[in-house]
C-alpha cells in the first residue's frame, strides 16, 4: 500500500470561548489519488475539519492531536509553505467567498505569483488556462464576482484551488445550491481533473448521492463526533450506525421508489453526557448515556462508534416450522423460515394469500405455538405472552379492526384495558397516556370522544383505535398484518402513512405484512418473500423488490399446491 | 442626477435671498452702531438714500428677480459694509479656508483610516491597542471643534508660545524666498489645521475601523488567508480594497461639514478665512456679502456631495451598495 498522503491522529477542535469541542478526537487517512468522503448533517463539524487541515484555525481554536502530511507531522509554521501550494480547499460556494473588488482571473492568478514565483503576466496566462480547464467561458475571466452566477462561481473556486497543482484537494459542499445539471457537471469536472492531476481528494458533503458518486471511503460525522467509517459500499449497503441509516433513509436520490423520512429531531429527552445521538436514536438504552466515544481506528475497516456495537438485532427467527393437519393432509404453513429484524428496521413480508404470512405473524405473537425452530427477542428466547403484556415488547395489529375490538365497549375502556391490567397504571397516568396516543393516531382525545362506543366508529377510525391501543404499550416491535386490507384506498394510505410516521418518530421496528409489492417498496428496508410457507427471497428491500417484479404480474399462486 | 443638482441650487438661491431679510435689523442701523469707539450715525435721509442705492426700497419680488439674474451672470454684488465687490472678497478668503480644510481633511482621513485599519486588524484578539485607540477616538470625536481649538490655542499658542495666536501670515512680513513664505503660512495654519484634523480624525477612525472589522469577517478574507498570501497583499488587496469605499465617500461628504466647522475654528484663531468673513458679514447684516458667502459655500458643498454621489454610483456598479 502507498504511504498515506494525509494522516490525522486524534484531532480535536475547540473554538475559543466555546464550552464544548466543535470536533471531537478522530482519525483520518488519505492515500495519494484516493477520494474519501466526509458526510453529516449541517453543524456536524465538517467545515471545521477542512479549515483545520488548511491550518486556518490557530487563532480561533484550540487544536489537539496531529496532522501529518507526506509523512511529516505538521506544526503551525509548516502551513506557510503548504497552504494552497500542497493542500488547497474549494471553499463552500457562498456569495462572498470571492473578493468582490478583484477580477476573477486575478484571484486565480494571485496564489500562482505568491507560491510559484511566476511573473504577473505568466501567472495570468496560467489562470486563463485553469479557467478554461474548468469550462468557464472566456467572457467571464475578467468579470467581477458579483457579475457571475453561482455555478460559474463554483468553477472559479475549483480553478483557484488547482492554481498551484496541490497534492491534496479538499472540496467543501461542492454541489450545494446547484441545480441537478450543474451538480452533475461539477462532479464530473472534479473527477476529470483528478484523473488529470492525481491529487488526493476529500469531499465534504451532506448529500449521500455525491459521496456515492465520488468516494471510495466514507466518514460519517455527527455533532463533531466520528460515528462510522468504512468503504463506501459497506456503509451504504450495511450501515452500522443508526445515524448513518437515517442519513441514507433521508436521501431520496439513492432510491427512487422509497418514501423519504428524515431523522426525527428528538425521540427522547436529551442528556448531557454519553452518546451524542442518544436523543434521536431508535435503539438507545439507558447505558448509552454513559458511553464514552473513542476515536475509530481506520486500519480496522468498517467500524462504528456505538455503545450497542451498531444497529442491534431485535428479533431473530430461526428455522421456524408450523404444520396444520386437515384430515389426512398435512399443510406446511411455515417451513424452515429464518430471518431477523434489526432495531428501527421495517421488514416487509410479502406473499400471496395462503403463503403463510399470517401464520408466521401469529407464531411470533404467540397466537399459535411453533412446531420447531426458535424465536429470540433482544437476544433472549421470546415468551410471546410476556412480550405482549409489557412495555417495550411486541404488539400485533391485524387486518380486521372490528374483530379486534369489542363493539359494545367505550373507547375509554378499550384503551384502559392494557394499561390497567397489564401495566397496573394509576388512573391519572392512564388518562394522560390515553389522550397522548389518541393524539398520535390523529383521533380526537376529548371526553365526549372517550365516552363513545366502538360501534359508532368508522372502519378507518376503528383501525386507528387499534393502533392507539397497541401504542399504549410502546412496543419495540410492531407487527402489522395486512392492516389496510379492509380499508378504502384513501383510508389505507392515511393509515400506512401514519404508521410509518409513528415508526419513524418513536423508533420502533416493524414487520409489515402485505401482498402489495408497490406498498412494500415505499416503506421497507428489507423484504422477505414467502411462497408456500418457504422463504423465496430475502434481502435489502430495493434488491428483492426489483428482482421480484414478476409478482406484480403473476396470478395468485394456488394454495392447494402447498398441500403435500 | 443633474435635475437634483439644479433643484438644490434653486432652493439654495431662494433661501439665500430670504433668510437674511427675515433676520431682525437692517444693515444701515448696524453701520451706525458698530462695535468700537467710532460712532457713525446715519440720518433718516441717509438711510433712505442707501436703501435706494442698493435697490432695497424696491418691492421684494423685484429685488428677488434682480438678485437671481445677477447671481446667475456671476455678479454677486457689492458689499454694503466694505463697499467692495463680494466675489473679490470671497476669492481672497476662500483660498485660506480651502487650504485649511483640504490639509485637515488629508491629515484626518489618512491617519484616521490608517489607525482604524490597524485597530481593526487587532480587534479580533481583543488587544489593548485597539481598546485604547477606540476609547480615545470615541472621546475625541465627541468634543466640539472650537473647544479643541481653544485648548490648543491656550496651551501651544499662549502658554508655550510655539505658534502664533492669530492670523494667516505675519503682519507686514517680507519674504526672502517662496520657502520662507511657505514656512510662515504653515506656522500660522498649523493650529487651526490641527484643530480641524483632530475634530474629524475620530470620525474617520471609527468609520474605517468598523468597515475593516466587517470586511475582516467576510468569507473572502478567509479565502485569502487560506491561499497563503503575504500579509501586505492581504491587507492592501483584500482588506483595504473592500473597506475603502465608504471612507472615500466620507471624505467628500465630510468636506462640506468641515467648511462649517472651519467657520468656528477660524473665529477662534482669527484666521482670515471665509468663516471669519461670514461672522463679520452676519454681525453687520451685510445682506449682499452673506448671500455671496452662502452661495459659494452651498455650491462648494453641492460639488463635494455630487462627487461623493458619483463615487457611490461607481461602487454600486461593482455590486457593493449593500455595504454602504
Amino acid at each position: 500500500m502507498q504511504p498515506p498522503l494525509l494522516t490525522i491522529n486524534a484531532l480535536s477542535i475547540r473554538y475559543h470561548k466555546q464550552p464544548v469541542n466543535a470536533v471531537h478526537p478522530f482519525n483520518l487517512q488519505v492515500i495519494p489519488g484516493e477520494t474519501i468522503g466526509i458526510v453529516g448533517e449541517s453543524g456536524s463539524g465538517k467545515s471545521s475539519i477542512a479549515h483545520a487541515i488548511m491550518g486556518l484555525l490557530f487563532d480561533k481554536a484550540t487544536i489537539e492531536g496531529t496532522i501529518a502530511f507526506d509523512g511529516k507531522t505538521l506544526t503551525q509554521p509548516d502551513w506557510q509553505a503548504l497552504r494552497w501550494r500542497q493542500i488547497a480547499l474549494v471553499f463552500q460556494n457562498a456569495s462572498n467567498v470571492l473578493n468582490p473588488m478583484m477580477k476573477l482571473a486575478d484571484q486565480v492568478a494571485e496564489p500562482i505569483t505568491t507560491h510559484l514565483g511566476l511573473s504577473k503576466s505568466s501567472a495570468r496566462q496560467r489562470a486563463f488556462q485553469l479557467l478554461q480547464d474548468v469550462g468557464l467561458d472566456s467572457t467571464w475571466w475578467r468579470a467581477y464576482p458579483s457579475q457571475i452566477s453561482g455555478g460559474m462561481r463554483q468553477k472559479v473556486l475549483i480553478a483557484m484551488a488547482l492554481a498551484c497543482q496541490p497534492k491534496l484537494l479538499i472540496v467543501d459542499e461542492p454541489t450545494m445550491s446547484l441545480d441537478p445539471a450543474a451538480k452533475h457537471q461539477v462532479v464530473a469536472l472534479i473527477q476529470a481533473l483528478q484523473e488529470k492531476y492525481h491529487f488526493g481528494l476529500i469531499v465534504i458533503s451532506h448529500e449521500m448521492k455525491i459521496i456515492q458518486h465520488m468516494c471510495s471511503k466514507v466518514y460519517v460525522f455527527y455533532k463533531g463526533h466520528h460515528l462510522e467509517y468504512g468503504a463506501l459500499d459497506d456503509v451504504l449497503e450495511n450501515p452500522r450506525h443508526p445515524y448513518t441509516k437515517g442519513l441514507i433513509g433521508a436521501s431520496w436520490e439513492l432510491d427512487a421508489h422509497r418514501d423519504i423520512w428524515g431523522i426525527p429531531a428528538s425521540i427522547r429527552a436529551p442528556v448531557a453526557s454519553g452518546c451524542p445521538f442518544y436523543e434521536r436514536c431508535f435503539q438507545a438504552k439507558p447505558s448509552c448515556t454513559q458511553y464514552d466515544i473513542k476515536p475509530l481506528t481506520i486500519e480496522q475497516g468498517h467500524s462504528v462508534a456505538c455503545q450497542r456495537g451498531g444497529i442491534a438485532t431485535l428479533l431473530k427467527v430461526q428455522a421456524l416450522q408450523k404444520k396444520f393437519q386437515i384430515r389426512h393432509h398435512v399443510i406446511n404453513a411455515v417451513s424452515n423460515v429464518s430471518f431477523e429484524v434489526k432495531e428501527g428496521e421495517v421488514l416487509a413480508i410479502i406473499g400471496t394469500s395462503g403463503s403463510g404470512k399470517s401464520t408466521l405473524a401469529h407464531l411470533i405473537a404467540g397466537y399459535e405455538t411453533k412446531d420447531a425452530g426458535s424465536i429470540t427477542f433482544e437476544n433472549s428466547p421470546a415468551a410471546p405472552e410476556a412480550l405482549m403484556r409489557r412495555q417495550g415488547g411486541l404488539q400485533l395489529v391485524t387486518q380486521d379492526p372490528a374483530a379486534a375490538l369489542n363493539s359494545c365497549w367505550r373507547i375509554r375502556d378499550v384503551l384502559n384495558e392494557p394499561l390497567k391490567w397489564s401495566l397496573n397504571m394509576c388512573g391519572k397516568k392512564r388518562h394522560r397516556l390515553m389522550r397522548h396516543v389518541l393524539h398520535d393516531v390523529q383521533l380526537p382525545s376529548n371526553e365526549s370522544f372517550l365516552e363513545k362506543q366502538v360501534h359508532a366508529l368508522s372502519g378507518g377510525e376503528k383501525q386507528r383505535l387499534v393502533l392507539a391501543r397497541a401504542l399504549t404499550m410502546s412496543p419495540k416491535l410492531f407487527i402489522a398484518d395486512e392492516i389496510t386490507a379492509m380499508l378504502d384506498p384513501s383510508n389505507a394510505a392515511n393509515i400506512v402513512k401514519l404508521l410509518k410516521a409513528m415508526q419513524n418518530s418513536h423508533g420502533f421496528s416493524m414487520i409489515f405484512i402485505t401482498h402489495d409489492l408497490y406498498l412494500a417498496r415505499k416503506i421497507a428496508d428489507t423484504a422477505l418473500v414467502l411462497e408456500h410457507g418457504k422463504v423465496a427471497d430475502y434481502g435489502p428491500g430495493p434488491d428483492v423488490l426489483t428482482a421480484r417484479q414478476d409478482m406484480l404480474r403473476h396470478s395468485p399462486s394456488n394454495t392447494l399446491s402447498s398441500i403435500s | 442626477m443633474w435635475q437634483k443638482i439644479v433643484g438644490t441650487l434653486i432652493v439654495v438661491l431662494v433661501l439665500n435671498f430670504f433668510l437674511p431679510r427675515i433676520m431682525p435689523g437692517d444693515p444701515f442701523n448696524f453701520i451706525s452702531v458698530e462695535e468700537g469707539s467710532v460712532t457713525v450715525t446715519l440720518t433718516e435721509d441717509q438711510i433712505a438714500h442707501y436703501h435706494a442705492y442698493y435697490g432695497m426700497d424696491k418691492p421684494m419680488p423685484e429685488q428677488f428677480i434682480t438678485y437671481i439674474s445677477r447671481t446667475l451672470s456671476g455678479d454677486l454684488g457689492i458689499s454694503i459694509y466694505y463697499n467692495r465687490p463680494v466675489s473679490e472678497m470671497i476669492g481672497e478668503r476662500l483660498i485660506w479656508t480651502l487650504l485649511l480644510v483640504i490639509a485637515a481633511l488629508g491629515i484626518s482621513s489618512l491617519f484616521g483610516s490608517a489607525l482604524g485599519l490597524i485597530s481593526a486588524y487587532h480587534a479580533r484578539e481583543s488587544s489593548i491597542l485597539d481598546d485604547l485607540l477606540l476609547r480615545m477616538m470615541t472621546i475625541l470625536s465627541e468634543i466640539p471643534d472650537f473647544i479643541i481649538g481653544l485648548a490648543l490655542l491656550i496651551y501651544f499658542g499662549a502658554h508655550l508660545k510655539w505658534f502664533p495666536l492669530a492670523g494667516a501670515t505675519t503682519a507686514f512680513a517680507v519674504y526672502d524666498s517662496a520657502f520662507d513664505a511657505f514656512l510662515d503660512y504653515t506656522h500660522h495654519a498649523a493650529l487651526p489645521c490641527l484643530t480641524l484634523s483632530l475634530s474629524s480624525i475620530g470620525d474617520f477612525y471609527l468609520l474605517s475601523r468598523q468597515s475593516a472589522v466587517s470586511v475582516l469577517t467576510e468569507p473572502y478574507i478567509l479565502t485569502a488567508r487560506a491561499k497563503g498570501l503575504r500579509k501586505r497583499r492581504l491587507i492592501f488587496h483584500h482588506v483595504l480594497a473592500n473597506a475603502i469605499s465608504p471612507i472615500l465617500a466620507r471624505i467628500f461628504m465630510k468636506m462640506g461639514g468641515m467648511l462649517s466647522g472651519a467657520v468656528l475654528v477660524e473665529v477662534v484663531f482669527a484666521y482670515p478665512g471665509i468663516g471669519k468673513l461670514m461672522r463679520e458679514a452676519v454681525s453687520m447684516r451685510d445682506y449682499v456679502l452673506i448671500q455671496g458667502i452662502f452661495f459659494y459655500v452651498a455650491v462648494l458643498i453641492l460639488i463635494f456631495n455630487t462627487a461623493a454621489d458619483m463615487i457611490f454610483k461607481k461602487m454600486k456598479q461593482r455590486g457593493f451598495h449593500e455595504k454602504l
